[in-house]
């Protein structure tokens, strides 16, 4: 049995009756844990306010200018930028590939992740090796993942001779050259190294999952599915919550994986909302215009982001 | 009174955080402006050159030191257009020559970050084809250290093997081009997947078909008289897709880095690529010792003798007009300047110096070029006189779609056009 009291035993024990010499204790405690001083937060709220908000702010007062980046003069030219990027053929593109980026990872991954977490959560011999290796590629930095992958891609790539090896070259191609299937190369790539990180949550979801509970599932003659369906997965609605959100604003601001394998190419097949922001900023020199569509992507990760939230938080999804 | 002093105490957290970052910056300042520390950024090409310059350099200057760091072209002109408008750049940066790119001579010139060079005295002797585009404004802003050239870089062992001879007319191009697919190699292996890779062919034909027969074409489109889409430029794309529909390429062009394409002529299994002359250089650390490489215009007529290549400033450099350590700056560039600085320089980086000097031993693959520079059949890069660098983007985005199939000549010019005529 362990020692530890969870929080409610002991807010019981609190309103408990208590000796003077007892009470005294309490109220110690109570004075150091339970009332702590709002302006405890204040060097943490300055610090965060001068180095997190101030510049960020500033920066997005940069989309109402026409500054190059780099001029010392600069005009306002108020909502001018924004209407520009409505006309912005570029722009429509790009923000159907990250759409498109955006729900393949979130639907592939979690389903991929889930089923890992599935696999490992058994009693089989070799589960805390297999947590550990699913989850190693997730710690690599995406930059590195993505320069991996891009030599695996290439036309003579492992992949290519591997499935030569096994006769399969009718399904050789060139991963990354090739326009219409690029954009989905760079996806399985994302989902390669960050399944094992939804499989993680997932995992920790499914730990605090009732034994008993599955148990009775069992004796009333609940079938896997039926188990998973009805008792399991109202259990994980926390988990798939935050997986969900986590993974989609993920693919909605992806950027190192796309940079490092195609920089948007071939031709503008895998330009996102993230690359395109780059090149107008730091390519183009069109510093303001970049700045403005990142403000779009914030407020479109942001509204997305929040919707989603919502909607599954009136499955429980956010208990 | 608790309150009061936790209160006070992380003002005073604050305060002490804030008031050290402004001593670190003032402490940095002072450390840099002793006139004995030069602070030097360029691109990761330009390293080895700079190894070389630099060990001279401190050779002739005793008790100087010279801090450089390279880096990738996409980071260095992202960080450096930063330090230069935080106030924070070195005392020399690398810069490009004319305009259209984002750290070019104009575009940093303009904006009042490069110190005004036109007292020096090498400031007057560059070739005709160099100078204006180390100007703003009639000013001279910049010092071209060497000339690059853009031709085909053959791999003469392979050819010799394969029993073929480098192609003199368009023609005899697409016959090379059957010629090498019938031995199993590819004539001009293309790393079309590195973006800026896809202008170096149309770089190479231009210079033939449009700014040869028309000198004035690049005014021509400043004083908005001339277009892309009105010009030979539509030439120059056809003839890129005829060469990849009479397989000059290898079979996966836009999957192919530039690393890799010079690998494959490196190992023989292409037997050219189309490429700046600093890819001699790299083509030859990797390839079998005694392989003999030569740099040679692409043709793109019927007449052998209207060939030209696009030849222009290589390396060049500007003083920071905020650097801490001006006169220093200005020493190490009129340094580079010098026929043994500018001699060093371009020997190192494979190249040939910005300015023609007896003294300077040509490498042999390079000798072409030397010749048509001296006998003035080169033409400047092409987007050193555009006028912003979304129109550079543009070309290397459209020539990918263009090799994938997803856009036409016309409309790849309408692209062009537009993006030129948009500013920025």
């Amino acid at each position: 049995m362990s020692s530890i009291k969870s929080p409610s035993l002991a807010v019981a024990d609190a309103a408990a009756p208590v000796s003077p010499a007892g009470r005294r204790t309490k109220k110690f405690t109570a004075r150091r844990i339970g009332a702590v001083p709002w302006w405890f937060v204040v060097p943490a709220l300055v610090f965060y306010l001068f180095v997190v908000l101030w510049p960020s702010l500033q920066g997005a007062a940069y989309a109402f200018t026409n500054w190059d980046g780099l001029s010392a003069t600069k005009d306002f030219v108020g909502l001018a930028q924004f209407e520009r990027l409505l006309k912005d053929p570029g722009g429509v593109g790009a923000v159907v590939h990250t759409l498109l980026i955006a729900v393949a990872i979130t639907v592939v991954q979690n389903l991929i992740g889930l089923l890992l977490a599935l696999g490992v959560n058994t009693k089989i011999k070799s589960r805390n090796i297999l947590r550990v290796a699913l989850f190693t590629p997730a710690v690599i930095t995406p930059v590195a993942t993505g320069y991996l992958w891009k030599y695996l891609m290439t036309p003579d790539g492992a992949i290519n001779q591997l499935l030569g090896f096994f006769g399969l070259g009718a399904l050789q191609r060139d991963w990354l050259g090739d326009a219409d299937i690029a954009l989905w190369s760079i996806v399985a790539t994302v989902v390669w190294q960050f399944a094992g990180y939804s499989m993680v949550i997932f995992l920790a979801g499914l730990q605090g999952v009732p034994e008993d509970v599955l148990e009775a599932s069992r004796i009333d003659g609940a079938g896997p599915f039926r188990r998973f369906w009805f008792v399991v997965r109202p259990e994980l609605a926390p988990a798939i919550t935050i997986n969900l959100m986590l993974s989609i604003i993920g693919g909605l601001k992806l950027f190192d994986q796309v940079w490092v394998m195609t920089s948007g190419g071939p031709g503008t097949s895998t330009d996102t909302m993230s690359t395109l922001i780059y090149k107008n900023a730091f390519q183009f020199g069109d510093f303001s215009y970049g700045i403005a569509m990142a403000l779009v992507l914030t407020a479109f990760v942001a509204i997305l982001s929040t919707a989603q939230y919502k909607l599954l938080g009136k499955q429980g999804g956010t208990k | 009174m608790y309150k009061k002093s936790l209160l006070a105490l992380s003002v005073a957290v604050v305060a002490a955080v804030g008031l050290s970052a402004c001593s670190g910056g003032s402490s940095n300042a002072s450390s840099g402006g002793d006139n004995k520390t030069l602070t030097l950024a360029a691109t990761t090409n330009e390293k080895p050159a700079l190894d070389a310059v630099v060990a001279k350099f401190k050779e002739q200057n005793p008790g100087v030191d010279v801090k450089y760091t390279t880096s990738a072209l996409d980071q260095y002109q992202t960080t450096t257009r930063t330090q230069l408008s935080s106030g924070t750049a070195p005392d020399v940066v690398f810069v490009w020559p004319g305009d259209g790119n984002p750290m070019a001579t104009r575009v940093v010139a303009k904006a009042g970050f490069l110190e005004d060079l036109s007292s020096q005295s090498w400031a007057n002797s560059f070739p005709a084809g160099i100078k204006p585009v180390t100007q703003s404004n009639g000013k001279t802003y910049s010092a071209a250290v060497t000339f690059s050239g853009i031709g085909a870089v053959y791999n003469m062992t392979a050819m010799k093997q394969a029993g073929l001879t480098p192609p003199t007319t368009w023609s005899g191009l697409l016959q090379f081009c059957s010629d090498a697919k019938s031995k199993g190699k590819a004539a001009f292996e293309l790393g079309a997947q590195t973006n800026w890779v896809t202008q170096l062919i149309p770089y190479a034909l231009t210079p033939s078909l449009v700014y040869g027969p028309n000198p004035n074409f690049a005014q021509d489109m400043t004083d908005k008289k001339a277009t892309f889409s009105d010009s030979k430029w539509s030439d120059a794309f056809n003839k890129y897709l005829e060469m990849q529909k009479a397989g000059c390429f290898q079979a996966n062009p836009l999957g192919t880095d530039y690393n890799a394409s010079l690998s494959a002529v490196a190992k023989g299994d292409a037997l050219s690529v189309i490429q700046v002359n600093s890819a001699v250089a790299a083509i030859s650390t990797q390839a079998p010792k005694g392989t003999e490489l030569n740099m040679l215009p692409v043709p793109a007529t019927e007449n052998a003798a209207d060939t030209r290549m696009a030849g222009a400033a290589g390396s060049t450099y500007g003083v920071n007009a905020k650097a801490k350590n001006k006169d220093l700056a200005i020493k190490f560039v009129n340094f580079l300047e010098s026929p043994d600085g500018m001699n060093l320089y371009a020997q190192t980086n494979k190249a040939l110096p910005a300015v023609p000097n007896d003294s300077f031993k040509v490498d042999a693959a390079l000798s072409t070029l030397q010749d048509y520079q001296k006998a003035g059949k080169t033409d400047p890069f092409m987007d050193q006189n555009w006028p912003n660098a979304r129109v550079q983007q543009t070309l290397f985005q459209v020539v990918q779609d263009l090799l994938a199939g997803k856009t036409d000549t016309a409309s790849a010019l309408k692209q062009m056009d537009t993006a030129y005529t948009s500013g920025s």
